[in-house]
C-alpha cells in the first residue's frame, strides 16, 4: 500500500507535475470564482482558445511562448468588448465569433510551419509532465501576481461581481474592475495552458470553483474550498495517471467533475439526494 | 449585379478548367509525385533527368498527420506516377490520394507484401529494405515510361552499389559499440527494422504514435528503464519536440542525441545522408566509434 | 398642466435645493430617455417619481447619481455638482438587478455601503463594521447578518438592500422601485421606514408605479414621461389631466383623496 502512495515521486518529473498542478489549481480556483459567480465560463473557454492563436504566433516568431498565449487572450478580451459594445450584438455572440477566429489563425499559422508542432498540440491537451524547472518558476511568479492583485483589490471584485449598478452608484469604476479581472484571467490561462492545454483549461477553473459553490456561502470560504477540490483532484489524477496509465489531464478534469457530481447528490443546501430543509419566515425560497 | 457576379464566377470556373489542360503539355519529363521527401529522394536517383518530382509532405511534417494543401493535391492529380509507403504510415493521406490520382496513374506501395515487424511502417531504416524499395521504383518508372527503361535500370544499379556500401558503414558503425551498449531509447515507435538490422535492441519509446499525450505511467517506465538498462543515451527526433524524453534523459542522467526516421532537415537532405548520419550518431552517443 | 417656478424669489436667501436639475438631456445611441427635465426638491422631501415603464425614471435616478452622462444640463445636489456629491448620495437599485445567488451574507452586503468611501486599496475598519451593523438594527435585520441573502424572504431582501442605503450614510436617499412587489404590510413598514429618515432630515426620492401610495404619502411628486409632465404637491397636480399626459395608454384606476379617477384610452 505504501508503495503505491510514495513510489510516483521517486521520480523528479512526477514532483514536478504535482507542484505546477497545486499552484494551477489554486490560481484558479480564486480567479475560478469570480467566473463561476460572474457567469464567465464561456468567455473563459474563449480566451483559452483565443491564447492558441497567439502561441501559434509566438511560435512563428520565436518568442515566447507564454508571452503569446497572454497577448492573444488580452487582445481578444479587449475585441470582444469593443465589439460588442459598438456592434450591440450579444456579449455572448461575439465571444463565439473571436475566440474561433483566434483559433483558427493558430491553426492557419500551424499550418505554415515547416518543423514538426508537437510543441504546438501539447498546448492544446497540456503536457504537464514536461514541465521544467523554468515552467515552476513562472507559474510561481504569474500566480503570486495574480492572487497578490485579488487580495489587494477583493472589495472592488466583490461589489462588482455581486451588484455592479450598486457599485457603479458607489463610485467604483466598474469597466475598469471587469478589464482587470479579464487580464487576471488572461494570466491565470497563461499558466494553465502548460498543466492542462486550452480544451481542458476551462475545467480547472469552473469545475473546482462551482462544487465549492454547492457546499459553501461566502466567496472567500468558495475560493479555499475550490482550491482544496482543485488539489485533490490534481493528486488523484496524478495517482491515476500513474497506477492506471492514463492521460493525466484528463484524469485531473474528470475526478474533479466526480467531486462535483459528489457535491450535486450530497450537498447539505442543494443537493438533489439531500433532504430540504425549511427555509427562515417560511418564505419559499427567492431565485 | 448578381447576373454579374454569376458571369464573373462562371468565366473563372472555365478559365481554371482550361488552364489545368494547358498545364499538363508541359516538359517531356515523367512526372511523380511521392508522399515523403524522402521517396522523392530514392525517385529522383533512380530517375535522373527525365522525371520531375514533387513530395506531398514538406521536409519536417509528420506524415502521419499531415494534410496536403491544395497545391500539392493538384501535383498529385497530375503526376503518373505515385510512390508512397503504405502500412498506414500516411494515414491521413490515404483517403486523398485515393481520391485525387489520376485513374491512369501508378500508385505503388513500397512497402506491400515485405515481411514486416508488426505492421510497423518504417521499413527504409534497413538499408536492406531501401535497396528493395529503389528495386521496386526502377521496375514502377520502367512500366510508366518504356521509353527509359535502359536509364533507369543504369541510375537503379549505381545507386544500389552506393547502398550496398552504406550497408556496410552501418554496419560496422554499430559494431563498434561495445555489445551492452546497442540499446535503443526513442521518440516514437519508428526503429524496429533498424535495430533487426543491425544488432541493436529496443529498449522503449515515449509515445506510441506522435501526437499522443503520455501517461505519467509511461513517462516513468521510461525513466526507469532508462536507468535500469544503463543505456548510454536516448534519441530524439529531429524535427519533433522531445520534452518528455529531454526530461526523462535529464532525470536519469543521461545524453539526448538525434535520429532521423522519416524527415529531412536543412542538414540531410537525402537517404544515404539521413541512414550515414544516423550510424554516426548512433556510434558516437552509445559509445563506439565513429565511421 | 401645473407647475411649480424653479428659482425662488430673490431676496429669500433659502438653502439650495437637495436636488435640481436643468434642462436636462439624457439618452442611449441617439435614443433620448430624458427630454428637457427640469424641477428641484427641498431638503427633507419625501418625494415619489412617477411615470409608466419606459417613462426614463431609472436614467433619471442614473443621472442623478452620475452614472450616467447627461447630454445637455446640470444636476446640482445641495447646490454641488455631482462629481463633488457621490458621498452625500445613498443608492438602492431595483430588487430584481440583485443576485440573490451569491455567495454572501447579509452583513457582507450592507457593509458594501461602505466602499464608496473607502479608497482602491483600503480594508473596513472597526467604524464601518459598527455603521453596518447600526443600520441592520434599523431596518430589524440584526439576528441575521450571518445568513446567506438567498436564505432571506422577499421583504428581508428589501430590507438588506436599504441597510446597504443607509450605511452609505447619505443625505439624499434614491430608491428605484422599491414598492415593486410588496403587500400592504410591506408597503406600510417601507413607508414608516421613510418617514423615520425624513424625520432626521433626510432627502428621499422614490421611483415608484404606486399611485395611490405617492398621493396618500409623499410630500412631493415629479410626474414623468420623457419629460416632466407636472411636479409638486400630489394634492395639487395629481389631476386626470396630468396623470393622462403621464401614463398615456395605461389603464388606472386611483384613488386620491377620496376621489376616485379612472384613466382610459
Amino acid at each position: 500500500m505504501s508503495d503505491l502512495l510514495f513510489d510516483p515521486w521517486a521520480s523528479p518529473f512526477m514532483v514536478r507535475a504535482l507542484l505546477a498542478l497545486l499552484m494551477v489549481s489554486l490560481v484558479c480556483a480564486v480567479v475560478g470564482s469570480f467566473v463561476v459567480v460572474r457567469g464567465m465560463a464561456f468567455i473563459g473557454e474563449g480566451l483559452a482558445h483565443a491564447s492558441f492563436g497567439g502561441v501559434a504566433v509566438a511560435f512563428a516568431l520565436g518568442g515566447s511562448i507564454y508571452l503569446g498565449a497572454a497577448v492573444g487572450a488580452v487582445l481578444t478580451a479587449l475585441a470582444i468588448g469593443f465589439v460588442s459594445r459598438r456592434a450591440g450584438l450579444k456579449f455572448d455572440t461575439v465571444i463565439g465569433i473571436m475566440f474561433v477566429g483566434a483559433f483558427a489563425l493558430g491553426i492557419l499559422v500551424m499550418s505554415r510551419q515547416q518543423g514538426y508542432v508537437v510543441d504546438l498540440t501539447s498546448f492544446v491537451f497540456g503536457n504537464v509532465l514536461g514541465v521544467d524547472r523554468g515552467d515552476l518558476v513562472l507559474i510561481a511568479a504569474i500566480g503570486t501576481v495574480v492572487l497578490v492583485l485579488v487580495a489587494a483589490f477583493y472589495k472592488e471584485l466583490l461589489f462588482t461581481s455581486y451588484d455592479p449598478t450598486m457599485a457603479a452608484a458607489s463610485g467604483l469604476p466598474v469597466a475598469i474592475v471587469q478589464y482587470g479581472l479579464l487580464g487576471l484571467l488572461a494570466l491565470t490561462i497563461v499558466i494553465a495552458v502548460k498543466a492542462v492545454g486550452i480544451v481542458l483549461l476551462v475545467a480547472m477553473l469552473v469545475t473546482p470553483a462551482a462544487t465549492a459553490q454547492l457546499l459553501v456561502q461566502r466567496l472567500h470560504l468558495m475560493m479555499a474550498v475550490g482550491a482544496v477540490v482543485g488539489v485533490l483532484s490534481s493528486l488523484i489524477g496524478l495517482y491515476l495517471s500513474y497506477h492506471a496509465d492514463l492521460s493525466t489531464s484528463a484524469a485531473v478534469v474528470l475526478t474533479a467533475t466526480c467531486f462535483f457530481l459528489l457535491a450535486f447528490l450530497f450537498s447539505p443546501r442543494h443537493g438533489l439526494l439531500w433532504p430540504r430543509r425549511p427555509l427562515l419566515g417560511g418564505a419559499p425560497e427567492v431565485g | 449585379m448578381v447576373a454579374t457576379l454569376t458571369a464573373v464566377l462562371v468565366a473563372g470556373a472555365l478559365g481554371a478548367a482550361c488552364g489545368q489542360d494547358n498545364k499538363k503539355q508541359d516538359s517531356g519529363q515523367v512526372k511523380v509525385t511521392a508522399t515523403l521527401g524522402l521517396f522523392g529522394d530514392l525517385v529522383r536517383q533512380v530517375g535522373g533527368d527525365r522525371v520531375e518530382v514533387s513530395a506531398l509532405v514538406p521536409d519536417g511534417s509528420d506524415p502521419h498527420t499531415y494534410e496536403p494543401p491544395p497545391s500539392g493535391i493538384a501535383k498529385l492529380s497530375q503526376a503518373k506516377l505515385v510512390v508512397m509507403n503504405g502500412l498506414n504510415l500516411e494515414h491521413a493521406m490515404e483517403d486523398i490520394i485515393s481520391a485525387n490520382a489520376s485513374s491512369s496513374a501508378t500508385v505503388l506501395e513500397l512497402a506491400a507484401g515485405l515481411p514486416t515487424i508488426q505492421g510497423n511502417p518504417h521499413l527504409w531504416l534497413d538499408v536492406q529494405n531501401g535497396m528493395t524499395y529503389v528495386e521496386r521504383i526502377r521496375d514502377a518508372l520502367a512500366s510508366v515510361d518504356p521509353a527509359g527503361a535502359d536509364v533507369y535500370r543504369a541510375n537503379a544499379d549505381r545507386y544500389l552499389a552506393e547502398l550496398r556500401t552504406l550497408d556496410q558503414e552501418v554496419t560496422a558503425a554499430v559494431e563498434s559499440i561495445p555489445p551492452e551498449q546497442r540499446k535503443l531509447v526513442t521518440f516514437h515507435d519508428a526503429y524496429p527494422y533498424l535495430a533487426q538490422g543491425y544488432g541493436l535492441e529496443i529498449v522503449g519509446f515515449v509515445v506510441e504514435s506522435a501526437g499522443q499525450e503520455p501517461s505519467a505511467q509511461q513517462v516513468a517506465g521510461l525513466a526507469q528503464a532508462i536507468r535500469d538498462q544503463h543505456v548510454p543515451a536516448v534519441f530524439k527526433e529531429p524535427q519533433f519536440g522531445a520534452r518528455i524524453l529531454e526530461l526523462a534523459a535529464d532525470d536519469a542522467g543521461v545524453e539526448v542525441c538525434s535520429l532521423y526516421s522519416d524527415a529531412f532537415t536543412g542538414e540531410v537532405k537525402s537517404y544515404v545522408d539521413l541512414m550515414r548520419f544516423n550510424a554516426n550518431e548512433l556510434a558516437r552517443c552509445l559509445g563506439g566509434t565513429s565511421g | 398642466m401645473a407647475s411649480e417656478s424653479i428659482d425662488p424669489p430673490p431676496g429669500w436667501g433659502v438653502a439650495p435645493p437637495a436636488i435640481e436639475l436643468r434642462d436636462v438631456w439624457a439618452g442611449y445611441n441617439s435614443h433620448a430617455a430624458l427630454e428637457g427635465v427640469t424641477f428641484s426638491i427641498e431638503r427633507g422631501c419625501l418625494a415619489g417619481l412617477v411615470g409608466p415603464n419606459g417613462s426614463g425614471k431609472s436614467t433619471l435616478l442614473k443621472v442623478i447619481l452620475g452614472m450616467h452622462r447627461p447630454w445637455r444640463g446640470d444636476v446640482h445636489i445641495f447646490g454641488q455638482p455631482i462629481q463633488r456629491s457621490r458621498l452625500t448620495l445613498g443608492y438602492m437599485p431595483q430588487l430584481e438587478l440583485v443576485d440573490w445567488s451569491f455567495p454572501v451574507t447579509v452583513f457582507e452586503v450592507v457593509m458594501m455601503g461602505r466602499y464608496g468611501r473607502l479608497g482602491p486599496l483600503r480594508r473596513p475598519g472597526r467604524r464601518d463594521r459598527e455603521i453596518a451593523q447600526q443600520c441592520l438594527e434599523q431596518v430589524g435585520l440584526a439576528d441575521l447578518a450571518r445568513r446567506q441573502i438567498g436564505e432571506l424572504s422577499g421583504g428581508q431582501q428589501r430590507r438588506v438592500l436599504i441597510a446597504r442605503t443607509l450605511a452609505q450614510e447619505p443625505s439624499v436617499l434614491l430608491l428605484d422601485e422599491p414598492f415593486t412587489g410588496v403587500d400592504a404590510t410591506g408597503e406600510h413598514d417601507l413607508l414608516h421606514l421613510f418617514n423615520e429618515l425624513r424625520a432626521q432630515g433626510k432627502t428621499l426620492l422614490v421611483s415608484t408605479h404606486d399611485l395611490s401610495c405617492v398621493a396618500g404619502s409623499f410630500d412631493h411628486a415629479v410626474c414623468l414621461n420623457r419629460k416632466v409632465i407636472a411636479f409638486g404637491e400630489p394634492r395639487t397636480i395629481l389631476t386626470e389631466e396630468v396623470l393622462n399626459a403621464t401614463f398615456e395608454r395605461h389603464l388606472l384606476l386611483l384613488n386620491v383623496e377620496g376621489k376616485v379617477i379612472a384613466i382610459h384610452e
